[in-house]
């Protein structure tokens, strides 16, 4: 069954089309609303068009706007700061009562167990480094006297001031946190290492500055003795510094 | 630590959706110590140090749809920092795209600051 929409004559300005009457639809169209050609009774057929309001829709795609957001992704600070105070002591009993002034001498710590286990600690302080921010890294820039293979390393905090011309193992092994930093390094000439537990506790933390200890007595029996140049050497040319890197 | 995209930088853009790119495209970053709040009217910063830099890198994310401006600066001597600028060169013209403040940084002869700035649309 065929269904056609019939539109009044009135309406003939929307009309589309024109088709004679079918026989069966006769009694639908009123006799005013027929037009006639060659004696054929026709009679307008409406066909639907598109709505206005998908087109209105349509035009609402061009109505776009986004702007982007600004936002800070990194502020960063990066400094550097020089030994200002350096000493390695011996554990051994006999000299742990003993200063090495340690301004002829490079800088060491070992864990050898051919003397002593762990006979030697270093001793480093550094300029001050100022509070506040986040540190995202802290490394210790060594240069060594001799290449090294892989050699592991641990950090202590020092808690109290001291002095390269008269600390002793003794004075100062009581004013020791940790083991804080741990890790290993190798290689020859300028080497660094992590200490960012000990500086975030300066930083962050507000822990007073007086230095850091590398420590033999947490590094593996087996590893040698770990050499660098200390402050005084070659007029200070290879002094150890740090160099750490605070978010704000 | 407001920060905002200029009315300047917002014309930069809809100027990089045209073929010539009138205006460029941000090319430096500058350090200032003022401590004014930014405005989208701003066309300089407060007190800039005249230190403008050459942006180190600037990266895209497809995946968060967002860009990257990254900068590098080693101070010469003592130097406050508390506001940053992002500007565009081009014909001879810089062009503030975004400014921001915060709590002054207080930076000492050798120290170096990185900076990176994000649009996220």
């Amino acid at each position: 069954m065929v269904v056609r929409n019939y539109y009044p004559v009135a309406d003939r300005t929307q009309v589309t089309d024109k088709i004679p009457i079918p026989v069966e639809d006769r009694e639908l169209i009123p006799l005013e609303n027929r037009d006639y050609m060659g004696g054929t009774a026709l009679a307008t057929v409406y066909h639907a068009l598109p709505a206005y309001s998908s087109l209105k829709s349509a035009s609402k795609i061009a109505s776009y706007s986004a702007m982007p957001s600004y936002s800070r992704t990194v502020a960063q600070k990066v400094l550097k700061r020089y030994c200002i105070n350096d000493c390695h002591v011996w554990h051994k009993n006999a000299e742990s009562g003993y200063n090495y002034h340690g301004y002829d001498v490079p800088s060491h710590y070992d864990n050898r167990i051919d003397i002593y286990q762990g006979v030697y600690d270093q001793l480093c302080q550094f300029d001050p480094f100022p509070t506040g921010g986040t540190v995202s890294s802290a490394y210790l820039y060594v240069c060594l006297t001799n290449p090294i293979p892989t050699c592991s390393y641990a950090t202590q905090r020092i808690t109290a001031s001291w002095s390269e011309y008269t600390v002793t193992y003794n004075s100062i092994k009581n004013y020791l946190v940790g083991p804080i930093d741990a890790g290993s390094f190798g290689g020859s000439g300028w080497q660094s290492i992590s200490v960012l537990g000990v500086v975030k506790d300066w930083i962050e933390g507000g822990a007073a500055q007086y230095g850091i200890c590398l420590s033999g007595h947490y590094v593996p029996a087996t590893d040698p003795i770990v050499e660098w140049y200390n402050r005084h050497q070659f007029s200070g040319a290879y002094n150890c510094y740090i160099i750490a890197t605070i978010n704000f | 630590m407001p920060g905002l995209i200029t009315n300047v930088g917002k014309n930069l853009m809809a100027y990089s959706l045209k073929s010539t790119r009138d205006w460029g495209y941000p090319t430096h970053m500058e350090t200032g110590y003022g401590t004014t709040a930014p405005t989208v009217n701003d066309t300089n910063l407060e007190h800039p140090n005249n230190d403008k830099v050459t942006l180190t890198s600037v990266t895209v994310n497809t995946t968060n749809h967002t860009i990257t401006f990254n900068a590098s600066w080693t101070f010469t001597g003592t130097t406050n920092v508390s506001e940053i600028g992002l500007w565009a060169y081009s014909g001879g013209t810089y062009r503030l795209v975004s400014r921001e403040t915060f709590s002054t940084i207080t930076f000492s002869a050798g120290e170096s600051m990185n900076y990176a700035i994000t649009f996220t649309w």
